[in-house]
């Protein structure tokens, strides 16, 4: 896999368009370093080592990481994640060359309606590896790439507890939430939001997008990469979009 | 890593477009694509590096030319081919829009170089010039379909007939003749003379015994006396299906096989020959409607064509050769017909001719068809005879609807007075619509050059037809106007799309293969033999003519012929479909019925005589 291209800059540093956003941007490089500095050696540090994009940089010229996580449940506290999927986009271009997918051992048995949802049952969990090795995989993917997710804050939630539990830290990313963004699109445009009309195979519908089967990991994140090409399309035809106005940042992170 | 995605796997094995792929070749695909989503309005191929293969998965893609004109239509499930960022033919001004947000897969241009080295299928798919149709490496599956060269009426005469055929000498008696035949327990005896026993002379059959025993012919008659002379033969090469027309058309049972060089008597053909492969029943029917004795007889008996029609088509014979079967039992019927209005009306005032036009006249009718029909008659006729002929042709025209051939919905039939007339008038008529036509005119001379004699006097209308195609042949005027007809009809590109997006839904739109798909060839092929000056109404004949005189360029000829079989195939298959289904033959295909394969063909179809016909008529305003 190439480096990144992108990001110029030594560290972090806003761009000149991003004026508006620059004390957060400050606070998520500091938290960053910290991290950065309390990783151990290995995919996590290395992926922080990489500088993050620079929030003026256009999306076109972004790369990206479309991820989902299928896990036992809603909280991260007590559930486990129990599959890892991505996929890599260079701007809104996807490659399925880059598709990944990982199953995770579970510690604990898989709740039987969860395997229902996932289809992935203690017998299938088994085959895959330990959580350290799936965080491994997927932060040597995410290396120089920001990361998207469809509702992200659950994505985020279970990825901190993971690497508390496993780097001893909890990194902070650069993420894009197509759920946040197809919102934003449609109070701007005055669109009223149905009740689940947020969800993504309802959005993709919306933009003509092909339905997949979904709860697999890959196939999920394909979904959420496909529809941020979708929402990309739709808002900025030209592809000079800054980054840092489709960037997600809930403050827990930044 | 193990990732899974199977649903894009089985996302381009769905795909007509690559069928022709090995599913070992789509699968290793599919982790070499690249996904884009293209808004409604982009230009395609978008910008950057866009060489290589594009399959669409949702949404709409347009092909246009330099006038905004669409040329194709890319749905779901249709391949592109990307070569120096450009998509199409190479003309100039052509230019791709995304006219609805799609999802497209691109395998780029070195990917897909890299994957041929192990895939070398993939490198001549690539190549294959023409954007969405694959025209090489089809023709294979447009023959097969067709039934390929192996189909039954093609074979030879001398794979079916008898080689040991029982013969005598013309002088023996009609007793000795008889029981030669009883013995050797066979229908016919072929006769020949003293001095030259090695050519057929004559030819006795059970029916010649029958006629003579009703005559109270001595049976020690000499068998010379009731034999038929002036034999009709054939040779050991002649399809079966030319020796099937030529006892149909004579109303015969037995052909003699001749030699080809001497005359030498090889074997005999007989109609049992034929049973034992089917087809024969086009014989048998033509022989019915000549016993009939009334209308309703032969009403019973048309009954019979719409099975006829499936038979031919379940035993593989060509569809337009089904379709000469079908118009020759047509033409038999009009002439059954006239002969019973004839005995009721009493003798025509004057010399007169029956004709036909539109596909029956071309001899490319199938069992749902109406009637185009005319009437001419001598110049010296009396006042009065225009009642005779009005009355002639309601009978006609009334039986003909009543056994199942509709009248024209156009009006094309000798009830109109436009449609029956003396010569001098038709010549009139014929003089304007070939010299300086006006639209209407133009469409009423695309009917007079498919017209043809059905029954009488045949020199009638020989000089009119003479006329017609010197005039049309050196008036500009004529095929300019007879051009823009024909241009006016475009195969339905967009229908695909349309099907794609709808098949899901209560309404399946239909398409009508005779209008969409073969009607633009047939009034091309019309004006490319006017151009050339040539003397043929079927419309493969025209289009060889057409090229034959250097109207046509070989390659749209060939095009064109394809096309034209495979859709008249796809129709004829589609009828019987319907026939055997207990419904009403008609020309309008649900697209469900089709094959991907069939489908994709079809399209192919479309696109070649879309491109063919641009290419002989040429765009807006020019000819």
């Amino acid at each position: 896999m190439t480096r990144a291209a992108a990001p110029q800059r030594e560290a972090c540093a806003p761009g000149r368009a991003a004026f508006w956003l620059a004390p957060g941007y400050w606070r998520f490089c500091r938290a960053r370093d910290h991290a950065r500095s309390q990783a151990p050696a290995g995919a996590l540090r290395d992926c922080l080592n990489t500088p993050p994009p620079a929030p003026s940089q256009p999306v076109a010229r972004t790369r990206f990481l479309a991820v989902d996580i299928e896990t036992t449940g809603l909280d991260p506290q007590r559930d486990a994640i129990l599959s890892i999927g991505w996929v890599a986009l260079d701007g809104t271009s996807i490659d399925l060359a880059t598709a990944g997918h990982v199953l995770v051992r579970p510690q604990r048995e898989v709740p039987e309606q969860s395997a229902v949802i996932h289809g992935i049952t203690d017998h299938r969990a088994a085959t895959g590896g330990t959580p350290g090795e799936a965080l491994d995989a997927l932060f040597r993917a995410l290396d120089g790439r920001v990361l998207i997710a469809h509702h992200a804050a659950l994505e985020l939630g279970f990825l901190a507890r993971a690497c508390e539990r496993h780097y001893g830290t909890r990194p902070p990313l650069a993420v894009v939430d197509t759920l946040r963004l197809a919102e934003t699109s449609r109070r701007r445009a005055g669109r009223p939001i149905p009740a689940r009309g947020l969800r993504l195979h309802v959005l993709r519908g919306e933009y003509n997008l092909p339905a997949r089967r979904t709860h697999d990991a890959l196939l999920d994140a394909l979904g959420a990469a496909e529809l941020f090409a979708a929402l990309i399309a739709e808002r900025d035809p030209t592809g000079e979009l800054p980054l840092g106005r489709v960037l997600f940042r809930p403050r827990r992170l930044w | 890593m193990n990732a899974e995605l199977d649903e894009i796997r089985e996302f381009l094995d769905q795909s007509p477009d690559l069928a022709e792929l090995s599913a070992e070749t789509r699968s290793a695909m599919v982790r070499r694509l690249t996904l884009r989503y293209l808004r409604h309005g982009a230009p395609f191929p978008p910008e950057g590096d866009s060489d290589g293969l594009w399959i669409v998965h949702t949404g709409a893609i347009d092909l246009l030319d330099a006038g905004d004109r669409l040329h194709d239509r890319l749905g779901e499930g249709d391949v592109a081919r990307v070569a120096d960022g450009a998509w199409g033919s190479g003309v100039a001004g052509e230019h791709g829009r995304v006219t609805e947000d799609a999802l497209v897969y691109h395998l780029p241009g070195p990917r897909a170089e890299d994957l041929a080295t192990r895939h070398p299928e993939l490198a001549d798919f690539l190549r294959t010039p023409g954007a969405p149709v694959a025209p090489d490496g089809e023709n294979a599956v447009m023959h097969a379909t067709e039934g390929g060269p192996d189909a039954l009426l093609t074979t030879p005469v001398s794979t079916l007939m008898s080689p040991q055929v029982l013969q005598g000498q013309s002088d023996i008696s009609l007793r000795e003749a008889a029981r030669l035949m009883t013995d050797a327990d066979v229908s016919a005896l072929v006769l020949h003379t003293a001095k030259d026993p090695d050519r057929p002379a004559g030819l006795l059959t059970d029916t010649d015994l029958r006629h003579a025993l009703a005559q109270d012919l001595p049976a020690d008659t000499p068998v010379h006396q009731c034999m038929a002379r002036d034999l009709v033969t054939v040779t050991g090469e002649t399809p079966v299906f030319e020796a099937l027309l030529e006892m149909a058309r004579r109303d015969i049972h037995h052909l003699p096989v001749v030699e080809p060089a001497g005359g030498r008597l090889a074997g005999i053909l007989s109609g049992t020959d034929l049973i034992r492969h089917q087809g024969t029943s086009a014989v048998h029917l033509i022989r019915d409607l000549r016993r009939a004795g009334s209308q309703e007889e032969l009403c019973q008996h048309m009954q019979g064509l719409a099975r006829l029609q499936v038979r031919l088509t379940e035993a593989g014979v060509d569809a337009l050769r089904t379709a000469q079967v079908i118009t020759l039992v047509v033409d038999t019927l009009t002439r059954c017909l006239i002969e019973l209005a004839e005995a009721r009306l009493g003798p025509a005032p004057a010399a007169w001719a029956w004709l036909a036009s539109g596909s029956q006249g071309r001899h490319e009718q199938l069992a749902h068809t109406d009637q185009d029909t005319a009437l001419i008659w001598d110049d010296g006729a009396p006042n009065d005879a225009d009642d005779w002929f009005a009355e002639l042709a309601r009978e006609v025209t009334d039986g003909l609807d009543a056994c199942g051939i509709r009248r024209c919905p156009g009006g094309v039939d000798p009830t109109h007075a436009a449609w029956r007339g003396p010569a001098s008038t038709w010549q009139e008529t014929f003089r304007r619509a070939f010299t300086r036509p006006d639209a209407q005119e133009a469409r009423l001379a695309a009917h007079y050059l498919d017209l043809r004699v059905i029954h009488g006097r045949g020199d009638l209308f020989t000089p009119l037809r003479e006329q017609a195609l010197d005039d049309g042949c050196r008036h500009e005027a004529a095929h300019t106007a007879m051009a823009v007809q024909a241009r006016e009809v475009r195969p339905p590109l967009g229908f695909f799309r349309r099907f794609v997006l709808e098949h899901d839904g209560e309404h399946t739109p239909a398409l009508d293969l005779k209008k969409r798909g073969l009607l633009p060839v047939v009034a091309l092929a019309r004006v490319c033999a006017l151009r050339a000056g040539a003397d043929a109404r079927g419309t493969l004949e025209r289009l060889r003519a057409a090229a034959h005189a250097g109207v046509l360029d070989p390659d749209s000829t060939r095009e064109l012929e394809e096309a034209f079989r495979f859709i008249a195939g796809v129709r004829a298959r589609h009828q019987a479909r319907r026939i055997a289904a207990g419904e009403a033959p008609d020309n309008h295909v649900d697209p469900t019925e089709l094959s991907g394969l069939e489908r994709s063909r079809l399209k192919a179809a479309f696109v070649r005589v879309d491109r063919a016909t641009r290419a002989a008529l040429g765009g807006e305003g020019e000819v």
